[in-house]
């Protein structure tokens, strides 16, 4: 739609909905971890998002067109987040490979990064509100 | 509904951290138990901790499915990746009970006790206090690390309704 086109997707909002969507899928990565921080045998998972977030405020340097169903997408399309087993030797108790400690700062850092996205997006509505009604407050 | 699975996943180590709690506390109050409904004494209890099995919810498959879309043309644009909430995770932990057989049990020489063998022996529990206490210890640590996850996540659904 062309409203939705001028209102939202030529602002921040696609990219912090990307974060927030990030956040969450970490958060139910790490908290799996931690749930079984005491399982014999789990493999630790960690998920790889820097690029998918990067695609949303690196504009490409060559951008082409598809004007043929035989025309690949240049650049090529980016990669949704994955979810992967990092190779990390086993932590001091010998059961599993998920560090405790890590895994707790991991969570602090991605609540904050939640924290971020969300305070920056309602901020972006809030600046569309005052656009529209002309008015503060 | 996707955003309340990492409390389902927390909820599941919670529950499981309780279990555990529940078997050591019962092994310490069993430790000089000889008698049971199986006969002879108190085996010891043991919850293992499983991997829940990464099988996506019913709900969660239903609507992958409902959504994805049909190629019946060369001209139709390929579908693109999953958005990032649909990817699927673990599901949390599940735990087994296992009741060891005594593999050294305790022998004490009482022979006035009633549960006494002929030779005067009385069998008891294989249960070692100190190790129990260790796993209580460890296990209340994990029970504090999923709370701690669970009020983040709560944390988050709570800012993500001020938008």
């Amino acid at each position: 739609m062309f409203l939705d086109r001028v209102l939202f997707n030529k602002t921040k909002i696609p990219a912090l909905n990307a974060v927030l969507d990030v956040t969450q899928l970490r958060q139910r990565v790490i908290s799996n971890n931690i749930a079984n921080v005491s399982t014999a045998g789990y493999r630790k998972q960690d998920l790889r998002f820097q690029e998918y977030l990067n695609s949303f405020v690196k504009k490409p340097d060559v951008e082409g067109a598809v004007t043929d169903p035989r025309h690949m997408q240049i650049p090529s399309p980016v990669r949704a987040p994955e979810v992967y087993e990092p190779e990390t030797g086993l932590n001091d108790t010998g059961l599993n490979n998920v560090d405790i400690d890590k895994e707790m700062t991991d969570l602090a850092e991605n609540h904050l990064h939640f924290n971020v996205g969300a305070r920056l997006i309602s901020g972006g509505f809030d600046g569309l509100r005052k656009a529209i009604t002309g008015r503060t407050g | 509904m996707q955003i309340f699975d990492t409390l389902d996943i927390s909820a599941t180590g919670l529950s499981a951290q309780r279990r555990k709690m529940t078997s050591i506390a019962s092994n310490i109050a069993n430790v000089d138990t000889t008698r049971t409904d199986e006969g002879g004494p108190y085996k010891r209890r043991r919850m293992v901790m499983l991997e829940a099995p990464k099988l996506a919810k019913f709900s969660t498959m239903l609507e992958q499915t409902r959504s994805r879309m049909m190629r019946t043309d060369g001209q139709h644009m390929i579908e693109g990746e999953p958005r990032p909430n649909e990817i699927f995770t673990g599901s949390g932990v599940m735990t087994q009970e296992v009741r060891e057989d005594p593999s050294k049990p305790r022998m004490v020489y009482d022979p006035n006790h009633p549960d006494a063998r002929e030779d005067g022996y009385v069998v008891y529990p294989d249960v070692n206090v100190v190790t129990e206490m260790v796993d209580m210890i460890a296990s209340s640590r994990a029970y504090e690390a999923n709370a701690t996850v669970l009020s983040a996540a709560k944390d988050m659904i709570n800012r993500s309704l001020d938008i």
